[in-house]
């Protein structure tokens, strides 16, 4: 990354790339080790459909035009991103890996930790999936004692659990390839559900068992911590578009006309309103004005959201997690702005409901009431937390870094 | 003289059907509230037994029959709902259980799955009658959601459980207590009615599996019918039903109104799933036959013309002018998705559409005049249908379901678990009408 800005700070890029538009959000990240927000470029998306590529050259070209928006709002040349991934291919699971401590005093060190995360990474999953997210939940002495920190403790054995996503490799290559095509560098891929939840859950919210709920265009990602530790992720090929669709074939408007309906007048209860109460859809130039019923509306959306929340609470409930969840359930994104959603969830989940419609950030404010770009912010905090576990090479080291890099790029090296 | 044999000339030579011997079994509190409810009702105890751990339970029963398990290993103090001791508790009194179902053909089952005795008895009863050559039929009260997700999650299991090993299972809710008028001031006054009304359907499908029916509908057809069920995972409810009696000639539409009224009908949402109604007529040798077509036409009037009707008949000389009609909506489980058709309102259907695609406790369901075609979601409104007004209202034909994916032809289909193509809108898929 080469910044044209500041050269004392280093600069954190997260992408996005959505089903509704390409983010691209730029934090630098000060010597205190705080996180500023710089600024954020975004644009509709176009070949993308659940958050996958559908079409290479569309996806690039929003990538693209992100990217710029991204760096002439902010000054910075961007070189490198951490990239989110969603997908309805991406399937998630709990395992663990265990190992003896073998030298004389059974005191575990990194290598030992090493040791796991090799056996982790080579647990059996279908030879065309990858994994994207391959992260430690707990660690457990003799005993089956549970520490989050197991260095320099004494124990025979060490068990880890690890929870691990992954998908379809081939898919993943194709949005690294979109990115990669415009001479930008990933350097790291998350969990789109785990970078949201970086900024939706705090630690103590994470530690008393929490739902964190991504209602995007495409797709809802969730993910589930109980005791600190992720426990349950996954991806439903359900989200926005799917309301949007609804009222659109429901309501014989156009896919456009559809979408401004639930942006202006969307809303899952009658709130009061008559059931005989219609609302003007405008005349344009391919069709007359109309008039439609907003019970009719309220119907399809309330029908379509409530069941996208039952197949959460069905699939936590599966998995028995609802006894370990007492935070309660945590719901950001997109699609969460749609009205009475608050009201929905809290008739379909037994715990309490909160909406994450603002984030706390240094910087730019003028994105803090935006909770669709929960994602990438998620994504800075996840970065930044990683920076400051291992900080990236600086001062002369970088500049000679990029200098063989350049020098490679022009074929001298 | 020549004797002129009623039934034909060698009717000496046809053997008649013989009644089968149709024991129901009350197992656990739940069980033993229904089985007392259908003692009450009718007068008598025969065929019908008590299973019971708890002492108190059993003391209080009014079943001539009674027998209490594990008296040495529990004490009269209830089993706590463990399936181990419970599968025990079976093995310890096979000799009473031999006793008890020697020489019967079928053996309804009737229990609570709130995870107690009746759970946990049950399945171990059910290999065993297995293994006696008996058919099984479970009657399964389930828990209220409220109750707690572990009571709710050993439903599940239990369910699931019976249905593997049972011949056909019918699942009540508790949940319709909900709608129970009574409820809000006097709960155990409103799990009286329901118990009432599940002892009523008990009674009247002993007398079906018993009794020779006249008519489509026989007591094998209707365990091969309810066997067929298809557990969709979770699914705490397959059937509804209620009853009706009638004395004068004519007034069977009352019948069919007070079926339709029973509080385990009351319930658009688990209602609208059901796409069988079994319709069981009881009467006295002298019922005519005039009676019943009329009440049959009267039904399918009051029903959506998509949904399968199957009718038994059985004569009880017991009933004398008594006429009985028990209503079962069964929902067997099949997913299909069905174009609207339309629904010629003029010839006297009284169809109220189910608006809510999701939840009784929707707002949108307190609307209560559609119009449109009937589907076979459609539920059978409980109000009088003279107090009904209808909008014969065009509406337009819905997509093509089939092939509906719009904008997202060109990526992956979200298939539900349960086969449902979720990128197809909710609310064709629910049956949920909307006006345009």
């Amino acid at each position: 990354m080469f910044l044209l800005k500041r050269n004392n700070v280093d600069v954190l890029v997260a992408l996005e790339v959505g089903t509704s538009k390409v983010v691209a959000a730029v934090a630098e990240l000060r010597e205190d080790g705080t996180l500023t927000l710089l600024g954020v470029g975004e644009v509709p998306s176009s070949g993308l459909r659940k958050a996958e590529v559908v079409d290479f050259n569309d996806a690039q070209a929003c990538i693209r035009q992100a990217l710029h928006k991204a760096e002439k709002e902010t000054d910075v040349e961007i070189r490198e991103v951490s990239l989110a991934l969603s997908g309805l291919h991406i399937k998630s699971r709990t395992d663990s890996v265990r190992t003896v401590i073998c030298d004389e005093e059974r005191i575990i060190t990194g290598e030992h930790l090493d040791e796991l995360r090799n056996l982790a990474e080579h647990l059996g999953i279908s030879s065309d999936h990858v994994f994207i997210f391959l992260e430690a939940q707990q660690y457990l002495l003799d005993h089956r004692t549970p520490v989050r920190e197991p260095i320099g403790q004494v124990s025979h054995t060490l068990e880890a659990l690890y929870h691990l996503a992954y998908g379809v490799k081939t898919r993943f290559l194709t949005t690294a390839r979109c990115v990669g095509q415009l001479g930008v560098h990933v350097n790291r891929y998350a969990l789109a559900s785990f970078a949201m939840s970086r900024a939706v859950l705090d630690d103590e919210t994470r530690q008393r068992g929490a739902v964190a709920i991504d209602l995007g265009a495409g797709v809802t990602n969730y993910i589930v911590y109980v005791n600190g530790s992720i426990v349950h992720s996954g991806v439903l090929g359900v989200g926005g578009d799917h309301l949007t669709q609804d009222l659109s074939v429901g309501l014989r408007l156009t896919y456009l006309k559809a979408e401004n309906l639930k942006k202006q007048h969307g809303n899952l209860f009658m709130d009061g309103h008559q059931p005989e109460e219609r609302i003007l859809i405008e005349k344009d130039m391919t069709s007359e004005e109309r008039w439609i019923y907003r019970e009719s509306m309220t119907r399809i959306l309330y029908a379509r959201q409530r069941e996208l929340l039952q197949l959460i609470e069905r699939d936590m409930e599966d998995a028995g997690l609802w006894s370990q969840v007492h935070a309660g359930v945590f719901l950001t994104g997109g699609a969460s702005q749609i009205k009475g959603l608050q009201q929905l969830a809290q008739e379909v989940f037994t715990a309490p409901v909160t909406m994450v419609h603002e984030h706390a950030f240094l910087g730019s404010q003028a994105y803090s009431k935006r909770p669709d770009l929960s994602t990438v912010l998620g994504l800075l905090l996840y970065e930044q937390e990683k920076q400051l576990q291992n900080p990236r090479q600086g001062g002369w080291r970088k500049i000679t870094q990029t200098m063989t890099e350049w020098l490679k790029s022009v074929g001298l090296f | 003289m020549i004797e002129f044999k009623r039934n034909g000339a060698f009717a000496h030579e046809q053997p008649e059907e013989a009644e089968r011997v149709v024991k129901v079994i009350g197992i656990g509190g739940a069980g033993t509230n229904v089985i007392d409810r259908i003692i009450l009702d009718s007068n008598s105890s025969e065929n019908i037994v008590c299973l019971e751990t708890d002492q108190q339970t059993h003391a209080a029963s009014v079943s001539n029959h009674r027998v209490l398990m594990g008296k040495i290993l529990l004490r009269g103090l209830g089993a706590g709902g463990d399936p181990e001791i419970c599968a025990t508790l079976v093995d310890d009194e096979i000799d009473e259980i031999h006793k008890i179902f020697t020489g019967v053909h079928i053996a309804v089952l009737v229990c609570g799955l709130g995870g107690d005795t009746g759970t946990s008895v049950t399945p171990a009863l059910i290999t065993c009658l297995r293994e006696m050559g008996i058919k099984t039929v479970v009657v399964g009260i389930t828990p209220l959601m409220g109750e707690g997700r572990r009571r709710v999650a050993l439903a599940r299991d239990a369910a699931t459980e019976l249905r593997k090993q049972a011949d056909a299972v019918l699942l009540f809710s508790n949940e319709r207590i909900v709608h129970v008028p009574e409820a809000q001031e006097d709960m155990r006054g409103a799990f009286g009615i329901l118990n009432q009304n599940v002892a009523l359907i008990v009674r009247s499908l002993a007398q079906l599996l018993r009794m020779p029916s006249i008519a489509e509908m026989t007591g094998d057809h209707l365990i091969e019918t309810l066997g067929r069920y298809v557990s969709r995972k979770g699914d705490l409810e397959n059937v509804w039903g209620g009853a009706g009696a009638w004395f004068e000639e004519g007034a069977g539409k009352d019948a069919i109104f007070q079926a339709l009224g029973s509080p385990l009908f009351l319930d658009g949402h688990g209602w609208r799933k059901a796409d069988r109604l079994v319709a069981f007529v009881e009467g006295g040798a002298s019922m005519p036959v005039s009676e019943y077509q009329k009440l049959m036409e009267q039904l399918r009037k009051e029903l959506p013309i998509e949904m399968h009707v199957n009718t038994g008949v059985a004569i009880n000389p017991a009933m004398q002018g008594r006429l009985q009609l028990t209503l079962l909506a069964i929902r067997s489980g099949e997913d299909e998705v069905v174009v609207d058709e339309p629904h010629d309102l003029e010839k006297g259907g009284k169809i109220e559409l189910s608006e809510d695609g999701v939840s009784a406790s929707a707002p949108l369901e307190e609307k209560e005049e559609v119009a449109g075609p009937a589907t076979p979601v459609a539920r059978i409104s409980r109000k009088s249908h003279r107090q009904q007004k209808y909008f014969n209202e065009q509406v337009e034909l819905p997509f093509d379901v089939k092939t509906l994916r719009g904008r997202f032809e060109k990526a992956d289909p979200t298939i539900h678990p349960n086969g449902e193509n979720l990128d197809q809108p909710t609310y064709i898929r629910l049956g949920i009408k909307i006006r345009l």
